[in-house]
């Protein structure tokens, strides 16, 4: 069955690169990466680089909102108050009406910081003091940005958190789909927000897949992910106009490995031949595919592997992880939102920190920046648990 | 809406530790009696799996065992999935925070892994070798009727069956201060969008509603699993246990309800 295009009405994003699109396309054409040397003054020093939001400590969630403050609803505020979202989330209000504009964001950790802050605190305690952590369910739980984002924008429509590792933010697009087509919304905000946080820095360092240094997708030397923070909001609508339109969503699982892609991407090839069938497209008609490309060894060579099969070795392909970090639960938002804008300006993002391609990778990769004439365009997002989500954009015609 | 098929389900908690016992003591023939017995090794993984695996997964994995037992290989193999956790897994996020709260800063790299979301959904697709398409919802303590929302639209848009997965487990002091999960408790339902297909019920009416305290819906078990949100579920299941006719409201966000209505 084919699917209807779905247009994407407004957008914005916030990672390292900067705050709102234009910042961020801005860093991408520019062509220098945005990563740091770990600075994390709420950890101990690790050596690796991450992609950090500038001054997000110093944003401050108005009192007013009465929401729960953490790093995670900090990054979501932000992002929020870019781009005029939020008076185009108001038009969709006074079109649909509140409950019937669904809300689906993507996270990996939500606002876990602030219960391993208060852990960590409790554990070195002295006997005098409190005997339990500072904790804060509003703050903890999954779903705890959700909430803050929905009640923020004045929501009350069907809402999930969407938590399928690094594929969280492009599946949300998948259930916000199903949920227009089923009529349960009549049009949906999507999204994905994941600040820096211990569990993560430290689970991807023991598991060997963080790089020392900027991580450099694709490269013969790369060595692993860079941590990165990011938010990111679409706002889709079927009775109204925008210039990109997502086509369709691929999903599969690789039914192979806890934290290993397959090996020849077989999961990854069945979520992007899905959008292609769903969307009725040819691998031809597809001038753009916006990698996973983590830059861990065995992702880029799976994925690779993948989109061979799928595309031959002359589609343009790139990863833009090298500017803004691997963002986890909100790099599928991330990359749809560059993915859009590419499309939207008819030019490719490069591949930074990519000297030398890897021999034995065959995809087209497209290291510096470039203009090129295309209609359509894939998003590649892929996670543990071998959780794989391929999302098509096209022209709206 | 629509209506959707009920067409089996599975379940794993203390005294219910599988549908077939689970629905005598739903239907009042045998009592209640809590057991520990229902923690047992899940079927299907391989052996590094099957020792690595954490706790909401394996009672996930149960679970949807129990749903599908009487479903061909074939069928589950093309089904997608749909897991839902209020709270995630309290034995590995707790092990998570003490070793965080450490100087170093160190995880074990398998409760890492563990600790990820959909854990259950990755266990699950390598015990079943399903490369079907699976996601992971939460919306804390109404997670268990978003999970059946997301049910529904899958189900409708595939026009065919589509699995169902809830569980949450008990947390450790002092994170469970929080007002997490205190039982453990798995269940599985398999909905089914054919047309024409009703066996052995229907769920219609899969309305949103705002609060009306005189319509909520208790179990008579709910207290024996605490503060575990997948246990929302139960009312549901007794209903479809009986046979009977229900209407049933399930707890979602901001004071609001999802409104299902069985009929056999």
């Amino acid at each position: 069955m084919k699917s209807r295009p779905l247009p994407v009405v407004a957008a914005t994003l916030t990672n390292a690169c900067g705050t709102g699109s234009d910042a961020v396309r801005m860093s991408l054409q520019e062509g220098y990466t945005a990563l740091r040397p770990f600075d994390l003054e709420w950890s101990s020093p690790m050596s690796t680089w991450i992609g950090r939001v500038p001054d997000l400590e110093s944003v401050r969630i108005p009192t007013g909102l009465a929401a729960p403050d953490s790093r995670n609803n900090r990054l979501a505020y932000l992002c929020l108050d870019q781009d005029d979202f939020r008076k185009d989330v108001s038009s969709a209000v006074a079109r649909h009406g509140s409950d019937r504009i669904g809300l689906f964001i993507g996270t990996t950790t939500s606002g876990i910081l602030d219960t391993e802050l208060a852990y960590r605190a409790w554990v070195g305690r002295t006997p005098t003091t409190s005997s339990r952590p500072a904790l804060q369910r509003d703050v903890h739980n999954m779903h705890a940005t959700t909430s803050f984002v929905r009640r923020h924008l004045g929501l009350r429509g069907p809402a999930q958190t969407v938590s399928t590792a690094c594929s969280s933010s492009a599946k949300v697009f998948a259930s916000a789909w199903r949920f227009i087509q089923a009529g349960l919304c009549d049009a949906a905000v999507v999204g994905g927000v994941d600040s820096l946080a211990l569990s993560t820095l430290a689970g991807f360092r023991a598991l060997n897949l963080v790089s020392s240094g900027p991580c450099r997708p694709f490269d013969l030397l790369r060595d692993g992910i860079s941590i990165g923070e990011a938010a990111g909001f679409a706002l889709l609508d079927p009775g109204a106009d925008g210039p990109i339109s997502l086509l369709s969503c691929g999903e599969s699982s690789d039914a192979w490995h806890m934290s290993s892609p397959h090996p020849q991407g077989a999961g990854a090839v069945l979520a992007m031949r899905m959008a292609l069938t769903a969307a009725g497209l040819g691998p031809s008609e597809v001038g753009y595919v916006n990698l996973h490309g983590t830059a861990s060894r065995a992702n880029d060579l799976a994925e690779d592997r993948a989109i061979t099969t799928v595309f031959g070795t002359k589609t343009p392909v790139s990863s833009t992880k090298g500017f803004t970090g691997h963002t986890l639960g909100a790099a599928g938002i991330t990359e749809a939102i560059i993915t859009s804008m590419s499309l939207a300006c008819q030019w490719i993002p490069g591949t930074v920190n990519c000297d030398a391609v890897d021999p034995e990778l065959g995809a087209a990769l497209v290291r510096k920046a470039r203009s090129q004439t295309f209609t359509a365009a894939m998003s590649n997002s892929f996670g543990f648990g071998g959780t794989n989500c391929s999302l098509l954009f096209g022209l709206t015609r | 809406m629509r209506s959707i098929g009920a067409r089996s389900i599975g379940i794993c908690a203390s005294g219910l530790p599988d549908w077939s016992r689970a629905s005598r003591v739903l239907t009042d023939v045998d009592a209640f009696q809590p057991d520990s017995s229902f923690y047992r090794a899940a079927s299907g993984l391989p052996l590094t799996e099957s020792r690595r695996i954490n706790e909401t997964s394996r009672l996930a994995c149960l679970a949807a065992h129990d749903a599908l037992v009487s479903l061909p290989e074939s069928a589950i193999a093309t089904m997608p999935a749909i897991f839902t956790s209020s709270d995630g897994d309290g034995a590995v996020l707790s092990q998570m925070l003490r070793s965080l709260a450490q100087r170093d800063v160190s995880v074990s790299p398998t409760a890492f892994h563990n600790s990820v979301y959909n854990a259950p959904a990755g266990y699950y697709s390598i015990a079943t070798r399903s490369t079907a398409p699976s996601t992971t919802v939460c919306a804390d303590e109404s997670s268990f009727a978003a999970a059946m929302l997301e049910g529904y639209a899958q189900a409708r848009l595939t026009a065919g069956p589509v699995l169902v997965v809830a569980v949450d487990v008990p947390f450790p002091e002092p994170i469970q201060a929080l007002g997490l999960s205190d039982a453990a408790f798995a269940c599985a339902i398999v909905l089914d969008g054919a047309s024409g297909d009703t066996k052995p019920a229907c769920i219609a009416r899969w309305a949103i509603v705002d609060c009306n305290a005189s319509m909520r819906s208790t179990d008579p078990l709910s207290k024996a699993f605490g503060n575990n949100a997948a246990a929302a579920a139960l009312p549901l299941l007794r209903a479809l246990a009986r046979g009977e006719p229900a209407c049933i409201s399930l707890p979602y966000l901001d004071s609001t309800w999802l409104e299902l209505e069985v009929i056999p």
